[in-house]
């Protein structure tokens, strides 16, 4: 195996879930995970199996039940909100739809930890948001309304948003959901070239086993009660994805990696 | 691109500060007996005294004075409301923060007929009217932000709004249905509204409130840009959402108890403003946004002042009825030109 990566995210014995009217409600058991610098993690797991929430909690909007998260080796606890808006940025699932909003101002919001009272932006804020701009392909549309963009468009300039934050890790919530083929790809292809060139740790969840199994360096698997992390093929040879999607239709080829579809005759 | 972006905007501003200028001398001039430019210079910076200075000092100017104060007030709560609900269709009247004013102040005029007695000071009543609208005002705001954490959809808030509303107008129904004669007068007087019938006591409370909310609304342009994005996006941005929420949604209702108190309800212009100001600008960022609004809900509440008391005529119109009338169509065109929004 090759030598680890530098720990950008770790995630120790860690319980998420909420806790209403002093009642704590689990939604996955406890788990350990890492996430290495300039490293792409897919996140996979079936509905309901805490996702969402895990992202939540690795960008410190919900406290964990239980266990910890160490960002940069520091708890995430540790942290003042403020200070965490400059290491890890967010991408969600939400669609921000707002009238005659420019691409340049949306992105430039990604500046708001660094900027002042007003959010005044400096001549050097200007320029790393036009760097975000061209790191995502975007640096054209950058006066266009978002309202003209296509998905695809949006979901560029939701990450160039984030790659503004200039952050040393990323996370995503299903960053390529509602997008064509074509586009699912490019977006994750793109994800990957950012990890690789900007040495950033990048969390994506994803529901696309394809895709995850040929562009991630490495995945998280929640299935049933059980996690599992590792690069595709190392989870491969130990059947996780058999785990995965047992009482389904579907399979892993564990030579191609291709899911297969049972179709009764 | 930037410096000329803020010249265009400028230009916009500079623009609607003379039309506001225009629109206030406009305003003391016209009525139901016009006043010429010389006579109304001499009331105001002169030493005469007669019929027509105490006409102009005593009510054009004033009333002017209180419907630059009353547009921007709304104008601004109303902007801060659709960021904060994320509803473009957001604002006071339309989310039942007016009748949550209209409901304290029925309280407090009808209450005290109930309880038994009738009298008040005439500061302590301007002053209980004030508070009351903030009070109820902001009753109906924590009821509607309380909503707006679980109901997400922009159509359920809006009927909602409706909804509650309506709710306040049936407890002030019942309210009138056992208050004594001379009560449910004033407070019937009071929900007639209007920008003449307001004190010189009345106006400074107006004057400071509007001053006081417009400062921290400026202050908090930033705050309102981070909202856009949603409350997850604010706070992978370092934003304490909640704290920032419940402040400037503090002020929107300051800002609309008080107009409320003084003024009775007054639709529209608080949904209608930001829109327009959308429109000229072509702009989303409330650095821009906010001041443009500010003139133009100056611009859009005297131009409603100078039609609903057009020469010639004896008696005006209700404010109520002339920003109705101009506000609605607005919000259709918003609703069918941008049905994504909704």
């Amino acid at each position: 195996m090759a030598a680890q990566a530098k720990p950008a995210i770790e995630v120790c014995n860690l319980r998420t879930g909420y806790s209403a009217k002093g009642v704590q409600r689990e939604v996955f058991p406890e788990f350990s995970a890492v996430a290495g610098e300039a490293e792409l993690v897919a996140l996979l797991g079936r509905n309901g199996r805490g996702k969402s929430t895990l992202m939540r909690t690795i960008i410190g909007i919900q406290p964990p039940l239980g266990g910890t998260v160490r960002i940069l080796g520091r708890d995430i606890s540790t942290y003042s909100l403020r200070t965490l808006a400059t290491l890890v940025s967010y991408v969600s699932t939400d669609s921000v739809r707002v009238g005659n909003l420019k691409v340049f101002d949306l992105v430039s919001l990604g500046r708001y930890p660094y900027t002042g009272w007003f959010g005044t932006l400096s001549q050097a804020d200007r320029e790393e948001v036009m760097q975000a701009l061209a790191m995502v392909g975007m640096e054209a549309y950058a006066w266009q309304n978002t309202s003209c963009l296509s998905d695809g468009e949006r979901q560029r300039v939701m990450i160039a948003r984030a790659l503004a934050q200039n952050t040393p890790i990323i996370v995503l919530d299903e960053p390529a959901a509602f997008l064509d083929l074509p586009n699912r790809y490019e977006i994750v292809l793109l994800l990957k070239q950012l990890a690789r060139t900007q040495r950033r740790a990048i969390l994506f969840s994803t529901h696309d086993l394809s895709i995850a199994l040929k562009i991630a360096d490495k995945l998280w698997v929640m299935c049933d009660g059980e996690f599992h992390q590792g690069a595709p093929q190392e989870l491969m040879l130990n059947n996780v994805f058999d785990k995965l999607l047992q009482n389904t239709r579907l399979s892993v080829d564990h030579t191609t990696g291709e899911v297969r579809v049972e179709i009764e005759s | 691109m930037h410096s000329q972006r803020n010249r265009r905007v400028a230009a916009t501003g500079a623009a609607l500060a003379a039309l506001m200028l225009l629109l206030l001398v406009a305003d003391v001039l016209l009525g139901s007996e016009p006043v010429p430019p010389s006579a109304a210079w001499r009331a105001l910076f002169g030493a005469e005294h007669s019929h027509l200075s105490q006409i102009i000092l005593g009510y054009r100017f004033p009333k002017a004075i209180v419907a630059l104060l009353v547009g921007v007030s709304l104008s601004v709560s109303g902007l801060q409301m659709q960021t904060v609900f994320r509803n473009p269709l957001a604002d006071p009247y339309i989310l039942g923060v007016s009748s949550g004013a209209g409901l304290g102040v029925a309280l407090f005029v009808m209450g005290y007929s109930v309880l038994g007695k009738t009298t008040v000071g005439v500061l302590l009543a301007s002053m209980g009217y004030a508070a009351s609208a903030c009070i109820g005002a902001a009753f109906i705001m924590a009821v509607m932000l309380t909503i707006s954490m679980r109901v997400r959809d922009i159509m359920a808030m809006l009927i909602l709004g409706v909804m509650i509303g309506s709710a306040t107008s049936a407890i002030i129904s019942a309210l009138q249905y056992f208050s004594r004669e001379a009560a449910l007068k004033s407070y019937v007087l009071w929900t007639m509204g209007g920008l003449g019938n307001v004190t010189s006591a009345q106006l400074c409370v107006l004057a400071v409130v509007t001053l006081v909310g417009s400062l921290f609304a400026l202050l908090s342009v930033k705050t309102l840009n981070v909202l856009m994005l949603g409350e997850s996006y604010a706070r992978s941005i370092g934003y304490n959402v909640s704290r920032h929420r419940l402040l400037i949604m503090l002020t929107a209702t300051l800002l609309t108890g008080t107009a409320t108190a003084f003024c009775g309800p007054i639709g529209f212009i608080g949904v209608a403003v930001p829109h327009v100001a959308r429109m000229i600008i072509r702009e989303a960022d409330h650095r821009y946004l906010l001041p443009v609004a500010m003139l133009l809900g100056a611009v859009a509440m005297l131009l409603c002042d100078v039609i609903s008391s057009l020469p010639g005529y004896e008696t005006s119109l209700p404010i109520n009825t002339v920003t109705s009338l101009l506000g609605i169509p607005i919000v259709i065109l918003v609703i069918v030109r941008n049905q994504k929004i909704v």
